[in-house]
């Protein structure tokens, strides 16, 4: 279970202070996919930035089965990026001149998994999201969005987190490549029993999601009481 | 598939940047290359010529030269303060005697007067000093049976050839003397023994004293081999010159000490002596080299900074650039030090190239740098190198057909500057390998260090951005 209480980001700009995340509250049970909708700017990144502790929260506390991540060390920071959360994000982010393969590796390599071990697990999860054979082999650019996307997938899955964090996964994609993603991610969260936040304005998720969050302003204006 | 390689790899990301850096980087390289080439080459001269000065200095009374000048000789009490000086490690005394009929001698000299000695002859008799005796009978003025002195070395050690100017001393027969003798022995020089038949155990008459011939020598030049050596003490006795030395040769405890002890002689000594070490002469070539020497510092620390600075701005270049790849890295769990040692292995390995590009551009233009740099000072410090040795601080009496300084160390020494400055050539030496090596990774981690600082900044949420 993760558990967000009180969470406040506020970003200084030349025209003032704007708290991008407003006293957020958030509880999700492990294993449930929940999706957070609101327009651009309403602050969906800036939360998913701090669940996956790539920033500091100003007040409130996030727990991830019962530590507090925004009371951890730098050292214990590192850690937690790299074997609890995974993160998929809308431009995929993949390394340009690394293989899928060696991509998907990153993260494992990070954790200090043997070579070859984690050769051989990138190549079952790449397959495992429907990338087989010489596509392994090729470098981003010389895959399609859906199939970068897959990519960003399996290295977001590498060192089985607990938690995938998806900054607007299918923002890049057609509808049909972006459903295709979803369905992925869904069945993923299903058989590893992951946790799965989103930031999205595609329908086609909120249709999917167990539970959805509409943020305005920095504020939750639904918690999705009702669908959960 | 690790830091390295990825920083490796990285390097070649965008080839017409990585073609320029390598391009850019090389020519500094290739520039401190030189540069160290040319600093190995001159301190490697430099050594030479201090080498070739030796570590002696000649002191002898003020004024006098030879049989030339006047003025009051030195006494064995003068050597011993000299001895006593710091980094003195020895001083040879001499004292030099010349054989005429006067002295009643037998011997014969073996030079042949030849025109330059008769010129001497008439111009310095009227100085005084008398050069050499008519034989009795002799016509004087332009007569052509004139004969030479004879002269004769009293010498401590027979091993010390810089005090009467000769290169060697290969006894050729019999023995050499005994350093401590008082005996009335003589080593003769082999032209002498030929012009008057002697052998080891032959004797002559010198100094109204029978002297016994010990052995013969070859001193390598005409000039020396036409005298006698004799023990020092058996000469003073002779010539009734007790404790009286012509000059000392004082030997320093090494070359770099020269000018030290020089200078604490002259000061000990005052003006009652001359005091001069070959350190003098070449110090025109050796200014020139250090010169040399101190341009290449120089350049070489301008074209390694230059290095590094290239490499500094272009790695902050590519950070930046990599913000969000840098970002997302953190954000998927790299930490700092793996992403700084991937940045650390990219620079290195632009370093690395650009090393090898510049060490075959450095041997190819050293020759031509290094004839460059030392060209326009070459000819003027040989004429001056030169010029100080002409009648050199051992130039014996004129006449007899040597030219004053003739085989003294003078020659060798003005020989030694020639060369200092010309065929001053480039050479490979490991050492150069080993520096070259270490440049290149000190210009690879100064080149990177203030880029990893700014690693270290970048937010994991820099991996947001631009979403
Ligand atoms: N690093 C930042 N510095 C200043 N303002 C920021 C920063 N990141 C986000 N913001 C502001 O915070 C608000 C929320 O942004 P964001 O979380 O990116 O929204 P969303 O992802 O929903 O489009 C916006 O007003 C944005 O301008
Ligand atoms: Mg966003």
């Amino acid at each position: 279970m993760i558990k967000a209480d009180g969470l406040v980001k506020e970003f200084m700009t030349a025209s003032g202070s704007v708290k991008a995340v407003d006293d957020i509250d958030m509880q999700v049970e492990d294993g449930k996919f929940v999706a957070l909708v609101g327009e651009s700017g309403s602050g969906k990144s800036t939360l998913l930035s701090l669940l996956g502790a790539l920033s500091k929260p100003n007040a409130g506390s996030f727990l991830v089965d019962d530590t507090d991540i925004t009371r951890l060390n730098d050292h214990d920071l590192i850690r937690y990026r790299r074997d609890s959360v995974g993160f998929v994000f809308q431009n995929y982010s993949l390394v340009p001149n690394l293989s899928a393969l060696e991509n998907v590796m990153l993260p494992m390599e990070f954790s200090g998994m043997p070579r070859e071990e984690r050769k051989k697990r990138a190549a079952e999860l790449l397959s495992q999201v429907g990338l087989d054979g010489d596509k392994q082999a090729r470098k981003p650019a010389r895959l399609s969005g859906g199939e970068q996307q897959r990519v960003g997938i399996a290295r977001a899955l590498a060192n089985h987190p607990r938690l995938i964090l998806a900054d607007e996964p299918t923002g890049n994609l057609d509808s049909k490549t972006g459903q295709n993603i979803i369905t992925l991610l869904r069945e993923l969260s299903r058989s590893e029993n992951t946790t799965i936040v989103a930031a999205t304005h595609d329908l086609s998720i909120e249709e999917q999601c167990d539970r959805i969050y509409r943020i305005r302003d920095g504020k939750f204006i639904d918690n999705g009481d009702d669908a959960a | 598939m690790d830091s390295f390689t990825r920083g490796v790899r990285n390097a070649f990301r965008n080839y017409i940047r990585t073609t320029s850096v390598v391009i850019i980087l090389a020519i500094s390289i290739g520039l401190a290359l030189i540069m160290l080439i040319s600093l190995f080459a001159v301190n490697d001269r430099i050594d030479s010529v201090r080498a070739s000065v030796g570590t002696t200095i000649t002191v002898a009374p003020a004024g006098i030269r030879g049989f030339q000048g006047g003025g009051e000789l030195l006494t064995e009490s003068d050597a011993d303060t000299v001895s006593s000086l710091d980094h003195v490690a020895s001083v040879e005394q001499s004292f030099t005697s010349r054989l005429t009929t006067d002295t009643d001698t037998t011997l014969q000299s073996a030079i042949d007067p030849g025109s330059f000695g008769q010129q001497n002859s008439g111009s310095s008799g009227q100085s005084g000093g008398a050069q050499m005796s008519p034989p009795p009978g002799a016509s004087g003025m332009g007569g052509a049976t004139m004969t030479l002195p004879v002269m004769v070395n009293g010498v401590q050690d027979n091993a010390s050839l810089q005090s009467l100017g000769m290169d060697k001393l290969d006894i050729v027969s019999g023995e050499g003397l005994a350093s401590t003798t008082e005996d009335n022995v003589a080593l003769v020089g082999s032209q002498l023994a030929t012009k008057n038949n002697l052998q080891p155990g032959s004797t002559f008459t010198a100094f109204d004293t029978q002297i016994k011939v010990v052995g013969i020598f070859d001193s390598g030049n005409q000039f020396s081999n036409s005298s006698l050596l004799m023990p020092i003490d058996t000469l003073r006795k002779l010539a009734s010159s007790e404790g009286q030395i012509n000059s000392m040769v004082v030997t320093a405890d090494s070359s770099a000490n020269v000018q030290a002890v020089t200078d604490s002689i002259k000061s000990e000594m005052g003006s009652k002596v001359d005091v001069v070490s070959q350190l003098d002469a070449t110090s025109q070539a050796l200014s020139s080299l250090e010169g040399v020497k101190s341009i290449t510092r120089y350049s070489l620390a301008g074209a390694l900074i230059s290095a590094s600075v290239i490499l500094f701005l272009i790695m902050l270049m590519i950070v930046r650039e990599r913000r969000q790849e840098i970002g997302v890295l953190k954000a998927i769990g790299a930490s700092n030090v793996k992403i700084m040692k991937q940045f650390i292995s990219e620079s290195l390995t632009f370093t690395l190239m650009s090393a090898v590009v510049g060490t075959v551009l450095g041997f190819a233009f050293s020759n031509p740098v290094l004839n460059i740099l030392i060209n326009s000072s070459s000819s003027q410090t040989t004429q001056v190198a030169q010029g100080a040795f002409r009648g050199g601080p051992q130039g014996g009496p004129p006449g007899g057909g040597a030219p004053p300084g003739a085989g003294g160390p003078g020659r060798q020494v003005v020989s030694a500057s020639q060369s200092a400055l010309e065929n001053l050539n480039a050479v490979l030496d490991y050492r150069l390998l080993v520096y070259g090596l270490m440049a290149a990774l000190l210009i690879a981690v100064i080149g990177s260090s203030i880029p990893a600082w700014t690693i270290a900044r970048i937010r994991p949420a820099e991996a947001m951005s631009g979403e």
